[in-house]
């Protein structure tokens, strides 16, 4: 999808804080609301952008102001969303060595609070890249779900989507 | 929006709390702040009612880990209840229904101020 010339695409920056990662989720739901995505989908989306940008809210900008910068790229059967920031890089190959759910044998007092944005992510959007280009930029892929035919399609082609 | 939370009932053994709003990176912090001193008494049970949450992502997760974490120390006791399918589904994902019971069980919320 990534490859093709999207059909639309819809930019928007915002001052990285926290008071403004709704106002993300209102932009990206009217986005994907106008791309025919089911609730459930674009709740998905919502929850999957507003990851990355308590992300950069949280990482991005320890030492003063900054913006977070958003590209939706809509295409016919799907949506293509760009989170970046110009703040701090991170080691992206260890963060994404340690993505995953709770892990609960661990002893309780070694459960940490954080650190579940990206795998969050993951398991809501087809597809996620991350990427440290003059600071860390999110690429994320949610399909439009047509029929259970494409969505068993989709399943068997792309990452696996959490099944619940 | 925002994230509001009414106390529903408050004794020495136990505190019932009902949030409506959204849980996200800018209200976890106010949320988080009222949460864990509660969790953190000792012989303590906390009921939270989810059934107004709108919306919640990992910095939900996050204030609830670490409400369990506390009540877990402090022999304290934390349940969630009246959860909605949204809510439900970022603990899933999470792993955090591994940990914490799933209670999707509407409720009136009269049986509670009333106390029956």
């Amino acid at each position: 999808m990534e490859d093709r010339e999207p059909l639309d695409v819809i930019e928007l920056k915002i001052p990285a804080k926290a008071d403004y990662v709704s106002v993300v989720r209102l932009f990206i739901s009217g986005v994907a609301n106008r791309i025919g995505f089911s609730y459930d989908d674009i709740e998905d989306v919502k929850v999957a952008i507003a990851e990355a940008c308590t992300n950069v809210v949280t990482h991005a900008y320890p030492e003063g102001y900054g913006y977070i910068h958003i590209k939706c790229h809509v295409y016919g059967d799907g949506i293509g969303i760009t989170v970046k920031d110009f703040g701090t890089s991170f080691d992206v190959q260890q963060v994404e060595q340690d993505v995953g759910p709770i892990d609960v044998k661990k002893p309780v007092q070694s459960l940490e609070e954080g650190g579940l944005g990206i795998h969050v992510m993951k398991a809501l959007m087809d597809r996620v890249h991350i990427a440290n280009d003059d600071g860390v930029a999110v690429k994320m892929v949610k399909l439009l779900q047509r029929n259970e035919v494409d969505a068993d399609v989709h399943s068997a082609t792309e990452t696996p989507r959490s099944k619940q | 929006m925002n994230l509001s939370i009414d106390v529903l009932k408050e004794s020495d053994r136990e505190t019932s709390l009902a949030i409506k709003g959204e849980i996200d990176v800018y209200t976890a912090p106010k949320f988080r702040e009222e949460l864990l001193p509660l969790c953190e008494r000792e012989n303590h049970k906390v009921t939270v009612d989810l059934s107004e949450i709108s919306y919640i992502d990992s910095m939900g997760v996050g204030v609830f880990i670490g409400a369990y974490k506390a009540a877990q120390t402090s022999g304290s006791e934390i349940r969630l209840t009246s959860m909605t399918p949204r809510v439900v589904r970022l603990f899933k994902i999470t792993g955090l229904n591994e940990l914490m019971t799933i209670d999707q069980t509407p409720k009136d919320r009269r049986t509670i101020t009333n106390g029956g």
